[in-house]
């Protein structure tokens, strides 16, 4: 049985739900197809949005979870303020990315973020709590230690730790199986790389590097906006970079500095003070601007944030300023007595970023890339296709 | 060229049965129905010539029958009926109650003609040393400064354009009833009416509206209202070209709803007929161009009228291209091609960049009259004038004001002179309670009549 003739069921309600993930208004869309022709990055078959607001008026949540469509649009808002019905679509692609981190998400704990601020700030706070009384039952010189440990032993804590990360590792590896066995139910069943012989693959590969280095289809995006072209520092684009490269950069630097401090017991590694240093900045310029261009709320793909945008920037942002406060406290011997109550902070507010990573907003860093993988490889198979053509 | 010493404006005090605003289709028929019923009528017209829009139209949809062979006998039945005075080039500036009736403060726009001598010759036209675009060709062919508007304009009396004019004297001194007048000056003009009609009628938004369609940087990107008088017998070329080289356009796309029924530029509604007159124009366009491609790209097809949907019908019969998809984005090329951008939403929804010679921008009809206040009546949020009372289609909710034709919102010629009749009736029926209540209305005293057939 072929995709296209597979039966669906019609549910005119779920636009109702899509609304709670923040929605635009899809009864208000009359289909004109404004929004797809108007994206930069929609080309040829791979065309969004109109096709996927279709699906969400019709209440097709198999078709949308098959698509990988929304981890496409980098929301640069111009399909939203074009369109004649201000129905909004670019919130609406964000709203189904909401909606497909709940999807992939077994727990359920990401739909019921999503849904409620009030689930999102009780979550948030209570394993804050947590991990801040386990943090500090691990100082020996507490009292609480004693008490926490005499009761469990200390290495039953500490193997907990490494099963809950292991639980991580498996809830990542699950949310991108699923994204993929959802996208091959659209292809019948068959594999995304079929019939790509190893050289086509590795090309996908090498795009999908450069991507992630360049963020070149990003660029397409803040080329074709009709409006004042922003200075080349404050595209959305170079924002979007510099969080992106300033994380991964303090994700390498705290690496690097675990390796050679924790196991290896240098006393300090200069390449990961430097690189996390210059991460830093970057990182903290990125989300600067962002949070102040949220707040502002004038550029056409900022006009609505909703909680999940902002729980993330302020994670980054108190991380960021907590890290910095800490690395002028140890490189310069600086005494304080805040210093501990930055430091506990700092790694509750990591580990909580860590942990909570694939219910969050951050999912997209494993989602888009993946999906952009799809994407190649579907390009690749055209590409394929039209060669096998004109040879006949 | 501007007058001098403007002090010398003269007061006059007119009083008729009923004012008509507006000399356009719906204007002229509202008009002769209340002349026709023994009423004195005054029409005022802001444009040198009475006609309106449809004068300038090359035929009419769905019959396809010749725009200025219908208005022409309107035009002129008006001019000559003896209960109608016509009052061109003048503006109506306010409309305020005067005890049981209306007083219109009306500015009369110097022609530097006096129209009292003015023959219509054209000796001055011809003589007329300065060209400019013609405001009645869209702007794409040329006219003199001074000339009759347009070829069956009425009244036929020239028109100076201080604009443009350099005061030679060229036209003084050909000027064979020394009607050329270049001190004259704007004049004041009160006048008294039982009732008021308001035909201000419209125009269409410009092409410039949405930057996505980059109308500024091609002259092939062109209005309907321009390829009306492309298409018409009598038109600047005689034939259809591009306007930017000269070209026989070989593909041309319509781009429907390119300036209404989008929230993004400020007019939500429909304007009802662009997808008629689109189609109209893209049959009249195969019979010129045989051989041009011809594209039609639309949101919905609106063929509601009678006749309409066979005409939609006949056009794809006549192998007229239909595309569902609305053009989001036009790219002027530099070898002066147009590319289009667009979903095809009915052939599998991906993404087309097609490439056009010609691009006509159905644009939307936006009221002419912006401040409908200054004239007694109310306005609806789109900017139409208000009709509070759907039972009275025609009222405007103001004592003794009528509205008719687009003023009150975007409609097709037909409907317009219907309206236009209703309208007419309305004012009639006001006028004949007030004569039967035996009130202060005495039959319309004309004071002056400012020329049977001219202003």
């Amino acid at each position: 049985m072929g995709a296209t003739t597979m039966p669906h069921t019609v549910d005119p309600d779920f636009r109702k739900e899509l609304l709670r993930f923040g929605a635009g208004s899809l009864i208000d869309c009359f289909n004109c197809g404004n929004c797809t022709a108007v994206c930069p990055l929609s080309e040829g078959n791979v065309a969004f949005p109109r096709k996927l607001i279709r699906y969400a008026q019709l209440g097709l949540k198999e078709k949308i979870a098959q698509s990988p469509e929304p981890w496409l649009c980098y929301s640069c808002g111009e399909c939203s303020a074009t369109c004649p019905r201000s129905a909004k679509p670019g919130e609406t692609m964000a709203a189904l990315r909401r909606y497909a981190i709940a999807w992939f998400d077994p727990t359920g704990l990401a739909g019921r973020m999503y849904r409620s601020t009030a689930v999102t700030l009780t979550v948030t706070l209570l394993l804050a709590g947590l991990l801040a009384f386990l943090l500090v039952a691990l100082e020996p010189a507490q009292p609480l230690h004693g008490w926490i440990f005499g009761l469990v032993p200390y290495t039953l804590v500490h193997e907990m730790g490494m099963v809950v990360f292991a639980l991580l590792g498996i809830g990542a590896v699950a949310g991108s199986v699923a994204l993929v066995r959802k996208y091959r139910r659209s292809l019948d069943g068959d594999s995304p790389l079929r019939g790509l012989p190893w050289s086509a693959r590795l090309r996908v590969l090498k795009r999908l590097g450069r991507e992630i280095a360049t963020m070149s289809r990003h660029a397409q995006c803040d080329e074709e906006q009709e409006q004042e072209p922003e200075p080349w520092y404050r595209t959305p684009r170079a924002i979007h970079y510099s969080v992106m490269a300033g994380f991964l950069g303090l994700f390498t630097a705290s690496a690097l500095d675990f390796i050679f401090i924790f196991f290896l017991h240098w006393s300090w590694f200069p390449p990961a003070r430097v690189l996390g240093t210059i991460s830093g900045l970057v990182m903290l310029y990125g989300v600067g601007v962002s949070i102040y261009q949220r707040y502002q709320g004038k550029a056409t793909y900022l006009t609505s944030s909703t909680l999940s945008d902002w729980w993330l920037l302020a994670f980054l942002l108190v991380l960021a300023i907590t890290g910095f406060w800490l690395e002028v406290a140890v490189s310069f011997g600086w005494q304080q007595p805040a210093n501990d109550v930055v430091l506990l902070i700092h790694t509750v507010m990591a580990m909580e970023l860590v942990l909570l990573v694939m219910v969050t907003k951050l999912a997209h860093a494993l989602y888009r890339p993946l999906a952009l993988g799809l994407l190649f490889a579907r390009q690749e198979q055209n590409l394929l296709q039209t060669s096998r053509g004109n040879d006949d | 060229m501007s007058p001098a010493n403007g002090q010398a404006t003269q007061q006059q005090e007119i009083r008729y049965d009923a004012v008509v605003v507006g000399g356009g289709i719906a204007g002229l028929q509202a008009a002769l129905d209340l002349a026709d019923q023994d009423y004195q009528v005054l029409v005022v017209e802001k444009q040198p010539s009475i006609g309106g829009r449809m004068i300038s139209l090359s035929k009419v949809f769905p019959t396809l029958d010749c725009a200025s062979c219908i208005t022409t006998p309107k035009m002129s039945a008006a001019a000559h009926h003896p209960n109608i005075t016509l009052m061109t080039y003048a503006t109506v500036d306010a409309i305020e109650p005067a005890g049981d009736h209306q007083r219109l403060t009306l500015t009369k726009k110097p022609r530097y003609v006096d129209t009292s001598t003015c023959i219509g010759c054209r000796l001055c036209e011809y003589e007329c040393p300065v060209e400019y675009p013609d405001p009645f060709e869209e702007g794409i062919g040329a006219v003199r400064a001074i000339a009759v508007p347009f070829a069956n304009a009425i009244p036929q009396y020239a028109v100076l354009n201080p604009d443009y004019c350099i005061a030679c004297g060229a036209c003084v001194r050909a000027c064979a009833s020394d009607a050329i007048r270049l001190d004259q000056q704007p004049e004041t003009v009160t006048v008294e009416a039982g009732a008021v009609v308001l035909a201000t009628g419209f125009h269409l938004n410009s092409t410039t509206l949405k930057p996505q369609y980059h109308a500024t940087e091609s002259k092939d990107i062109i209005s309907p209202l321009h390829l009306e008088r492309l298409l018409a017998p009598h038109g600047p070329y005689g034939r259809v070209l591009r306007p930017s080289d000269g070209k026989i356009p070989e593909s041309v796309a319509f781009v429907l709803c390119a300036g209404s029924r989008d929230q993004s530029i400020g007019v939500p509604y429909c304007s009802r007929v662009c997808c008629m007159y689109s189609i109209k124009q893209a049959m009249l366009l195969s019979g010129a161009l045989p051989t041009a491609d011809i594209t039609l790209y639309y949101m919905d097809i609106r063929a509601f009228g009678k006749g309409f949907e066979q005409f939609y019908q006949n056009a794809k019969a006549m192998g007229i291209n239909f595309v569902k998809g609305k053009v989001a984005r036009i790219a002027p090329q530099s070898d002066g091609d147009m590319v289009l951008r667009v979903e095809a939403i009915e052939d599998g929804g991906q993404v087309m960049e097609n490439r056009h010679d010609l691009v006509v921008l159905a644009q939307g009809i936006v009221p002419d009259l912006v401040m409908p206040e200054n004239l007694g009546a109310a306005r609806e949020t789109d900017g139409f004038v208000k009709r509070p009372d759907p039972l009275r289609p025609a009222w405007t909710g103001c004592e003794g004001i009528f509205v008719a034709g687009t003023a009150a919102g975007p409609k097709d010629i037909v409907d317009s002179i219907m309206e236009a009749g209703s309208a007419a009736m309305e004012a009639s029926h006001y006028l004949a309670q007030k004569r039967a209540a035996g009130g202060a209305e005495a039959p319309a005293l004309q004071l002056e009549v400012i020329g049977a057939s001219g202003d």
